[in-house]
């Protein structure tokens, strides 16, 4: 049973009574919420997953709740709770959704340290997986949403999921954060593709989330092999350049990507010494989207 | 006055990767990585085989890599052992 | 009252009960142990038992998460403490490390998946200065700018105020008491630091005899106010004691030094509740002698309910309606036993009119 299989009304009164039970790659989270927008955007952008009736475990128990006091009446806000307990202040409600995906990468990369979880883009295309570590501005963001609606299956915009055991990539294919001008370039381009509500002012500025396309959720259980690592940089008036990026410098980026590197400690060395070993590694400078997917879409496989 | 001797610290875990000439060094203790070049990781794997002052060091890895023995390369191998001793890689010698 | 957190409780006197529970059960129980910063601490003992194979998978990935944590804990303390030695090697200052740090130095079954943020360590009061200027020379600065802030640790605390590591952001806390100046309650710090045991060939680095180990961690929980870890830290003690009572008159020594530091108060509540929650074995001989003890302060009678809801894990499931009210009240308790009321009345509300905390 997947999202799109509860009404409205039974979507809104599992999330209210707290048994939502959420599959999203490797995990199961129980969700509670009142918020509207909260289950309008689960409605639209998690049609897709699975859902649970009463799993007897969950990973993570997460909800997003109203703080109660005068507030609530002429500055209503939201908080996250995992567990009862709420690691951030809160935001104003507008931006409950995108929230609640913060919130919901903020389990994994504290919770999850079976894997190594490195901050970057993963897309896979026949069985290899493009690995795109960046800093924010970079058009990271941008590029993986281009790349999953032309065909790349989307493994996660936001989290590098490795196991450190087989060196392969789990999926984590939530919905991909678009922020500011790249919300208009992607549903200029694509129009077809669902993009929740915008939440304006955030400490990210304008952020909408774009749906993942339903293969790549239905796959969500595939793991890939590592394949490449690029460096993508979104420069206005540049012309495309794709050049080899020195391996001991990408393994140093990878390290310092990496949320839980020192958690993992040498299995997270070994285990990104191998993939940087396994994958071609590049930079990428582009201003034309076109030429960029156009140029990533004959990446061939080489290994060092 | 006796010439400060240097070794690698005996505790100290670590971990190589090479390529290209560029190495990545992994210091399991601290949890650090660092990123060298082919001068200061062949410095470090001196240090590993035998302990040295700063002299004989800067003259075994200049030999090792066909460098001449020069103020740049005492500078580098000073400076090294100073960035060294700060990540707790490298240790005055016990005399 | 505890009723919830049963399975917490049981597991720690029979771990092989773990083994039993299905997925529900330990849907609950991860949240709980969490809660009381002990998640770590079952998985570390059930990995050393090589027993995580038969935990379900689904459960599986949380321990070995956890067990990951503590095994950079370790880690991460380990080279710390290198690090305060490299930094105090030119002042010459015996180090004695506290809790955490203290236990896994001594490598004590306390230290197995125990969970902690900072290096306690414990200098000489004389030596306070140059032991922090040693530390600002290696990069550990103090964070607290805030001049009240300051002031307020260095007049009325025990500890200066928490120095973060510019470079790993780290943190020590430097004491040079174990409970603070102003507190009725003064166990003298000079008795602590010569009673000392060196932990290796190094002759400066130290951590605290038995039984002051057990006391120092007694004071904390019951004098100090901030309950969170109560269950983490009676678990330290149960530890510590189970593991030094094969020392030849370790309880005698523990209840003849409990009243030379006036900490026999602190003593009485710690052995109640390791009895009464944990089954810690102890002498009942100790258990009279303590009864029989004057309790100080406030009537035993009185502070029972609330340390009885103080003790436990802060988890919702462990809660009753009084659990909010009666940790405030020990809140207010740890204040008022470390200052004078004028001190503590102005200090209360400065703190209620800041920004509340995170914890909602």
């Amino acid at each position: 049973m997947n999202v799109s299989d509860l009404d409205d009304a039974d979507l809104a009164r599992r999330l209210r009574q707290g048994c939502l039970f959420l599959e999203t790659g490797p995990f199961i989270s129980r969700i509670q919420t009142s918020i509207e927008s909260v289950q309008a955007g689960i409605a639209l952008l998690y049609a897709g997953f699975p859902v649970h009736d009463n799993a007897p475990f969950a990973d993570f128990h997460v909800a997003l709740t109203r703080p109660a006091g005068l507030r609530r009446w002429f500055r209503p806000q939201v908080n996250f709770l995992f567990d009862g307990w709420t690691p951030f202040k809160p935001l104003p409600l507008e931006q409950a959704f995108a929230m609640f995906e913060w919130g919901m990468n903020w389990c994994v990369v504290n919770h999850a340290h079976k894997y190594l979880v490195l901050h970057a883009a993963v897309v896979e295309k026949g069985g290899r997986a493009l690995i795109m570590p960046a800093p924010p501005g970079a058009g990271k963001s941008t590029l993986c949403a281009a790349l999953v609606a032309s065909g790349w299956r989307l493994l996660s915009d936001e989290l590098a999921i490795i196991s450190p055991d087989s060196g392969q990539l789990l999926p984590l294919p939530r919905p991909v954060g678009l922020k500011n001008a790249s919300i208009d370039v992607i549903r200029t381009r694509y129009p077809d593709i669902a993009i929740g509500q915008e939440a304006l002012d955030t400490a990210k500025g304008t952020v909408a989330h774009m749906k993942p396309p339903g293969d790549s959720v239905a796959s969500q259980q595939l793991m890939a092999m590592p394949g490449w690592v690029l460096f993508p940089r979104y420069r206005e008036g540049s012309a495309l350049a794709l050049e080899p990026f020195s391996r001991a410098a990408t393994l140093s980026r990878l390290v310092g990507n990496a949320f839980n590197f020192t958690v993992l400690g040498r299995p997270a060395f070994e285990c990104l010494s191998r993939l940087v070993d396994d994958s071609g590694c590049y930079s990428l400078e582009y201003s034309s989207l076109d030429e960029a997917l156009e140029r990533l879409d004959k990446l061939e496989v080489s290994a060092s | 006055m006796r010439k400060t001797v240097w070794c690698v610290a005996s505790d100290a875990r670590l971990h190589w990767r090479e390529w290209d000439g560029e190495v990545v060094l992994f210091h399991e203790n601290s949890g650090n990585i660092h990123h060298l070049n082919l001068f200061a990781a062949t410095a470090i794997r001196q240090l590993l085989e035998a302990p040295a002052d700063s002299e004989t060091l800067t003259e075994r890895t200049a030999s090792k890599l066909d460098l001449p023995v020069d103020d740049e390369a005492r500078d580098g191998i000073e400076q090294l052992l100073t960035r060294l001793k700060t990540l707790g890689i490298a240790r005055v010698a016990p005399s | 009252m505890n009723g919830g957190c049963d399975s917490i409780l049981r597991a720690l006197a029979d771990p092989g009960l773990l083994l039993s529970m299905d997925l529900s059960d330990w849907d609950l129980f991860i949240r709980q142990a969490r809660r009381a910063n002990l998640l770590s601490r079952f998985a570390v003992m059930l990995r050393d038992q090589g027993r995580l194979q038969s935990v379900p998978a689904r459960v599986r990935v949380h321990l070995e998460s956890e067990c990951a944590l503590a095994d950079q804990q370790k880690r991460v303390v380990e080279w710390e403490i290198g690090c305060i030695r490299q930094a105090l090697d030119a002042i010459d200052v015996p180090l004695v490390l506290l809790k955490g740090a203290a236990y896994v130095a001594a490598a004590l079954p306390a230290a197995h998946g125990r969970r902690f943020s900072d290096v306690d360590i414990l200098v000489p009061r004389a030596r306070l200065a140059e032991v922090e200027q040693a530390l600002f020379l290696h990069g550990w600065f103090s964070e607290k700018q805030d001049a009240y802030d300051q002031k307020y640790y260095r007049k009325w605390m025990h500890e200066i105020p928490p120095l973060r590591h510019n470079q790993r952001r780290t943190v020590i806390d430097v004491h040079h008491a174990i409970v603070p100046r102003t507190m009725r309650l003064h166990p003298d710090p000079d008795k602590l630091m010569t009673s000392t045991r060196a932990v290796d060939e190094d002759e400066r680095l130290r951590v605290l005899s038995p039984a002051d180990m057990v006391l120092h961690s007694a004071a904390h929980l019951f004098l100090d106010g901030e309950y969170s870890n109560a269950l983490r830290d009676l678990v330290d003690m149960d530890q510590l004691v189970r593991y030094f009572a094969c020392q030849e008159e370790f309880w005698d020594v523990l209840l003849e030094r409990s009243i030379e530091l006036e900490l026999d108060g602190p003593l009485y509540y710690t052995i109640h509740y390791l009895r009464k929650l944990l089954g810690t074995p102890v002498p009942g001989q100790l258990v009279e002698r303590l009864d029989g003890r004057p309790a100080g302060g406030l009537p035993r009678r009185w502070l029972m309910p609330l340390f009885d809801r103080a003790v436990i894990a802060h988890h919702p499931s462990c809660s009753d309606h009084l659990a909010g009210i009666a940790r405030w009240m020990l809140y207010v308790r740890g204040h008022y036993l470390r200052m004078p009321l004028y001190l503590l009345v102005p200090h209360l509300l400065r703190k209620s009119l800041r920004a509340p905390s995170g914890e909602a």
